[in-house]
């Protein structure tokens, strides 16, 4: 990657017009992948690791998130103009649902994480969950896939409701209808487990 | 029920239905306010899991993000960090190419068309070795397919060779 003093400077911050940033990113310019991989690369982590809870497939997929990316945008494969966190988070989500597939596919005989973290293993999520976040984590892994890839889109990629819209092409009002739907499931999985003490 | 009285019962109805009415609207707007209480504070938690999980993205996640991107921007063929599946292929692959080269060198007599192959072999058996080390991304796993399939190729002509030399010395030793 080239220093790309030239190319992009400064390099914009936060919500601003993304289209520089990608046309000095698709030159290869280094400070420009390094304001995407700042904006985007927690977010995908995020992603990832709310639905494999394993850190290491977590940063597997970010890193392949982001090389997909590259490789798109060298090549020129890049044609959604404004809509580049959607195509991000697509690329994303399908490498999460195959990587879902393929771990349904070699299914453990039993869920690692019920048995507590393993010592020495990093890559490993934490263990049982006690805490207030982990029955919230369980009760996600309760929900349905649609209703979790909305829940997860909004919270966990911090997508707003009209990126996710056009991610999943449907319109705004069934998106909010389907985000409010999953959330009403997901108060109804917390009130009925007895761990999170009815308290949605 | 003269007149009169069907009049007040009717009245005594509305009245009791407006009363239901309200009560019931009354519990609606209650609910709707519990419910968008609830829903709330429910994303609330669910924004706080999400910082959580953001939060916990292993140190130098983003500096090894951005090594793989330079790699795709890289002149050279992109190299990768891990892969199970490419080790294990790979590993097969390099072991067969290992395996028939040795067996080559022992089983027939040495000549300059089998040094030719071997070197070949040896070629290939290194850019195994190398990619054993690295990772899976983009097209390394197409990379790797290829290799096995040339590895394979090449081992064809010594497997033919090595298969006349064979007959040759049944045929010899029966003659």
């Amino acid at each position: 990657m080239n220093s790309g003093q030239d190319a992009i400077s400064p390099v914009p911050d936060g919500g601003e017009d993304l289209a520089p940033v990608l046309v000095a990113a698709a030159a290869g310019d280094e400070r420009a992948w390094r304001d995407l991989v700042r904006r985007y690369g927690r977010r995908v982590f995020a992603l990832a690791k709310s639905r494999l809870r394993r850190m290491d497939l977590a940063e597997e997929i970010t890193q392949s998130v982001f090389a997909t990316v590259a490789i798109k945008l060298r090549d020129g494969g890049y044609d959604e103009q404004g809509r580049f966190e959607s195509w991000l988070f697509r690329i994303a989500m399908n490498r999460i649902r195959d990587e879902v597939r393929r771990t349904t596919r070699h299914a453990a005989p039993m869920d690692p994480e019920a048995f507590g973290r393993v010592p020495g293993d990093p890559g490993r999520d934490a263990g049982p969950d006690t805490n207030e976040l982990g029955h919230l984590r369980a009760a996600l892994d309760e929900l349905g896939d649609a209703d979790r890839e909305v829940i997860e889109l909004r919270h966990h990629a911090e997508m707003s409701f009209k990126q996710i819209a056009e991610q999943l092409g449907e319109p705004m009002g069934t998106l909010l209808a389907r985000h409010h739907r999953a959330l009403r499931k997901l108060r109804a999985i917390l009130e009925s487990s007895p761990a999170a003490g009815g308290a949605a | 029920m003269n007149e009169h009285e069907d009049r007040q019962l009717n009245e005594g109805l509305d009245a009791l239905g407006a009363a239901d009415r309200a009560a019931a609207d009354a519990d609606f707007e209650e609910s709707i306010a519990e419910d968008a209480g609830a829903m709330a504070a429910l994303t609330a938690r669910l924004d706080a899991l999400a910082t959580a999980e953001r939060s916990a993205a292993p140190d130098g996640l983003d500096e090894r993000v951005l090594h793989t991107v330079g790699e795709v921007f890289a002149p050279a063929p992109i190299r990768f960090v891990r892969s199970r599946w490419v080790i294990a292929a790979s590993s097969v692959a390099a072991a067969a190419a290992v395996v028939g080269g040795v067996w080559m060198t022992q089983r027939s007599a040495p000549t300059d068309r089998y040094d030719i192959e071997l070197a070949t072999l040896e070629e290939d058996v290194e850019i195994l070795l190398d990619l054993y080390e690295t990772d899976v991304w983009g097209g390394a796993l197409a990379e790797v397919k290829s290799e096995a399939e040339r590895v394979e190729d090449g081992l064809d002509t010594p497997w033919s060779a090595y298969d006349d030399v064979a007959d040759s010395f049944e045929m010899g030793a029966s003659s």
